[in-house]
C-alpha cells in the first residue's frame, strides 16, 4: 500500500497523519486477500477522514469507491487535495458522523475516531482538539456510531476501526458482538505512551 | 460531488423525516471529468444504485438522455459495453460544483460548496 504525499497541507485545523494513521492503514493492508476475494468492497466510507491519507490509500490500493465524511470542512478539502495528488477518487462530504449516509450500502467502513480521554466539553469543540478529544475513556464519539453499525454496513461489509487501551477494546467488542458482528483485534503497536490497536469488527466470513 | 455520491445520501436524520430520499438536486455549476473506466467496476456499482434516484439526479442535471429511465430495459447490462460507459459517464464523471440538495419531505436546503456538500445539521434539526 502506497502512503499518499500530505506535505500539500497545513496541519494547523486537521489532524496530521501519525501512528494510528499508519497502523490503520498496515492493518487493512494486512487484510488485503481476505478483503480481495472475499469482501470484495464496492463502497469504502471513512469517518472523519482528516488529511484524506487513509481513504486515498485504500482507494488506489483496493481499488474501490471511497467516500469519506469530516465535520469539518477543511478537512474535506484537505481530503479532496490527497485523493488528487495520489490520482484517486475520493467524495468527501461536510458531515457529523454517517447521518447523511443511506443504510446498508457500504462495504468498508473506516474510522480512526477521536480517542483520547479527556472533558467531555473538549469533544466536538471547534478547534483541532475535535480530531483527538474523545471525552469519558475517550469513548464519547464512537459510541454513538456502534449502534447505527448493523443498518449501515452491507450484509458483507466490515469495519476497521482505532482503539486505545483507554478506551477498553475488550467493552467495545462486546458492544459490536451483541450488534451481530464478528470481532477481533487485528493489530497493535505501541506509539509513545499510546497502546494502539485495530479492531476488525464484520458482518462477513472472516477465513 | 459526483452522482454516485448523490445516490449514497439522504436527509433521513432529520428529526421528523421519515424517508429522506432521494434529495433533490439543483445545480448552479456542473463540471465533466474524465475518470478511467472498468467494466467489473461499474458492473458492481450499478448493483449498488437505487437506479431511480440516479435517473431523477441525472435529469436534473441535463444527462437524462444518457441512462434509460428503467435499468429493466437494457437486457443482459452486464455485457452491454456502451451502456456501461454510458453509467459510468453519469456516476462519475459528472461533477455538481455549486447547487443544493433538498430533502424531500422538508425543503430544507444543503448547500453544495466547490463540489462539497455540506450535510451538517442545525442542534434543533437533530
Amino acid at each position: 500500500m502506497e502512503t499518499p504525499f500530505t506535505n500539500h497541507l497545513s496541519f494547523e485545523h486537521i489532524y496530521e497523519p501519525a501512528e494510528d494513521s499508519f497502523l490503520l492503514m498496515d492493518a487493512i493492508e494486512a487484510d488485503d486477500c481476505w478483503l480481495r476475494e472475499t469482501v470484495k468492497p464496492t463502497i469504502c466510507l471513512e469517518i472523519g477522514s482528516g488529511s484524506g491519507i487513509v481513504c486515498s490509500a485504500v482507494a488506489k490500493f483496493l481499488k474501490v469507491f471511497c467516500l469519506a465524511t469530516d465535520i469539518n470542512s477543511l478537512a474535506c478539502r484537505a481530503t479532496r487535495e490527497t485523493a488528487q495528488r495520489a490520482e484517486v477518487i475520493v467524495e468527501c462530504v461536510n458531515a457529523d458522523l454517517v447521518k447523511p449516509v443511506v443504510t446498508g450500502k457500504i462495504d468498508m467502513l473506516i474510522f480512526n475516531p477521536p480517542y483520547v480521554p479527556t472533558e467531555n466539553y473538549e469533544v466536538a469543540s471547534s478547534n483541532i482538539a475535535h480530531t483527538w478529544a474523545g471525552g469519558l475513556n475517550g469513548r464519547q464519539v464512537m459510541d454513538r456510531l456502534f449502534p447505527l453499525l448493523p443498518e449501515l454496513l452491507s450484509e458483507r461489509g466490515v469495519l476497521y476501526l482505532v482503539l486505545l487501551e483507554q478506551n477498553r477494546p475488550q467493552e467495545v467488542e462486546r458492544i459490536l458482538q451483541m450488534q451481530g458482528l464478528k470481532c477481533q483485534i487485528v493489530m497493535k503497536r505501541r506509539a509513545g505512551i499510546e497502546k494502539l490497536c485495530v479492531l476488525r469488527a464484520s458482518k462477513a466470513k472472516i477465513i | 460531488m459526483k452522482l454516485l455520491t448523490h445516490n449514497m445520501l439522504s436527509s433521513r436524520c432529520i428529526k421528523g423525516v421519515s424517508v429522506g430520499y432521494p434529495l433533490k438536486i439543483s445545480a448552479k455549476n456542473v463540471r465533466l471529468v474524465n475518470c478511467d473506466f472498468d467494466t467489473d467496476f461499474t458492473v458492481r456499482i450499478i448493483q449498488k444504485l437505487d437506479w431511480n434516484a440516479l435517473w431523477e439526479a441525472a435529469e436534473s442535471v441535463g444527462h437524462a438522455d444518457d441512462i434509460p429511465k428503467n435499468l429493466s430495459d437494457i437486457d443482459d447490462y452486464d455485457k452491454n459495453d456502451e451502456f456501461l460507459r454510458k453509467v459510468h459517464h453519469v456516476v462519475l464523471e459528472v461533477e455538481v460544483i455549486e447547487g443544493e440538495l433538498e430533502c424531500p419531505e422538508t425543503g430544507r436546503k444543503f448547500p453544495i460548496e466547490d463540489g462539497v456538500p455540506n450535510m451538517l445539521l442545525n442542534e434543533d434539526e437533530v
